[in-house]
């Protein structure tokens, strides 16, 4: 009787055991997967190369001017030469989104070669013909894959004597997106 | 006699070990019955960069970026069943990388942008389901390659 009372006891001990243990924290971990996938459609392009065309310079040298500030623009020669083609330049924005943009041009100079020979496109004279540099308001992108035109300019002092040739250069630009 | 009372003995015993086996899975009988992963979508990134929040901390959400475009995606799900009402704790990571080949980007703000980081939650009992819902950021830098960037987080279920 003694111990069918006593193994009772431990039956009663062990269930609450249990409850005990069974009711304390219990601690599971699971994986959760996460993606995501990125795409970048906006686009910038040079569409157009900045060419000041064919120049029959006046004997007395000439500069020549391509005021693309307010858009799309040809030389201008301030004296006697004859300037036959040439074009701003033409840098294209395509994105999905309203984005505004400001340019940063060339802090330096830009040196126009041929052969030994050089003529100088200023920094300031970049800046100052061309289209939404970063120091002034910029422009927005029009979104919807609907391309935004940058217009760039300059002027070339071309000195008498000036060596015939082709010369060329290159002007690194850099869009600012925010 | 003593024979009998050794018998006696073991089977109180091996009732005392089933009650206590009852018990346990009696408390542990709440399960993870499903889970869905955290989508950010299809992101078009904005050239300067962008951040993409899955602010999910309220229920199930969507992403949303800055100033990028982003199709589809929505929060992640993990969903409880129990046949009592047991108590939950849930133990996010502050941070997953996504990984795309060698590049990555990292998912962060995962406990507050997901349901019941403070406090845990209670399961319904009954067999009904909880649901929740769980979401996070990430931030995309500007010139980050394109593709398909995954990776997993580890979160803990406390149940008391």
């Amino acid at each position: 009787m003694r111990v069918q009372k006593f193994t009772c006891g431990i039956g009663v001990l062990f269930f609450l055991i249990g409850l005990v243990w069974g009711t304390s924290a219990f601690a599971g971990a699971l994986s959760m997967t996460a993606t995501a996938v990125i795409t970048t459609s906006t686009t910038e392009t040079v569409t157009t190369d900045l060419d000041f065309g064919s120049i029959d310079l006046d004997p007395a040298g000439d500069t020549i001017t391509i005021d693309a500030s307010g858009g799309s623009a040809t030389p201008a020669a301030g004296a006697a030469s004859v300037v036959t083609g040439g074009t701003s330049g033409l840098i294209t924005i395509v994105s999905q989104v309203v984005m505004h943009v400001d340019v940063t041009y060339p802090a330096a100079d830009v040196t126009l070669t041929s052969g030994a020979n050089t003529l100088t496109l200023t920094s300031a004279n970049i800046i100052a013909n061309s289209q939404y540099d970063d120091g002034g308001a910029g422009a927005d992108t029009l979104g919807g894959g609907t391309p935004l035109s940058i217009n760039v300019g300059g002027v070339i002092v071309i000195p008498a004597g000036q060596a015939n040739g082709t010369y060329t250069g290159t002007i690194n630009v850099t869009v600012n997106y925010s | 006699m003593a024979s009998n009372r050794f018998f006696v003995l073991l089977q109180r015993l091996l009732i005392a070990l089933l009650g206590l086996f009852i018990s346990i899975e009696m408390a542990f009988a709440a399960e993870v019955s499903s889970i869905q992963e955290i989508s950010f979508g299809g992101i078009d990134l904005h050239p300067a960069g962008d951040t993409i929040t899955i602010a999910a901390n309220g229920g199930p959400a969507a992403p949303t970026a800055i100033r990028s475009i982003v199709v589809g995606g929505g929060s992640g799900k993990i969903t409880i069943t129990s046949p009592m009402v047991e108590h939950v704790d849930i133990i996010y990571p502050p941070a997953a990388p996504l990984f795309h080949g060698a590049d990555f980007i990292v998912l962060d703000g995962i406990d507050v942008n997901s349901q019941y980081n403070a406090g845990g939650a209670d399961t319904l009992g009954g067999g009904l389901p909880l649901e929740i819902s769980v979401g996070g950021k990430i931030t995309v830098p500007a010139g980050t390659t394109s593709g398909s960037y995954s990776g997993n987080l580890t979160i803990l279920l406390n149940f008391s």
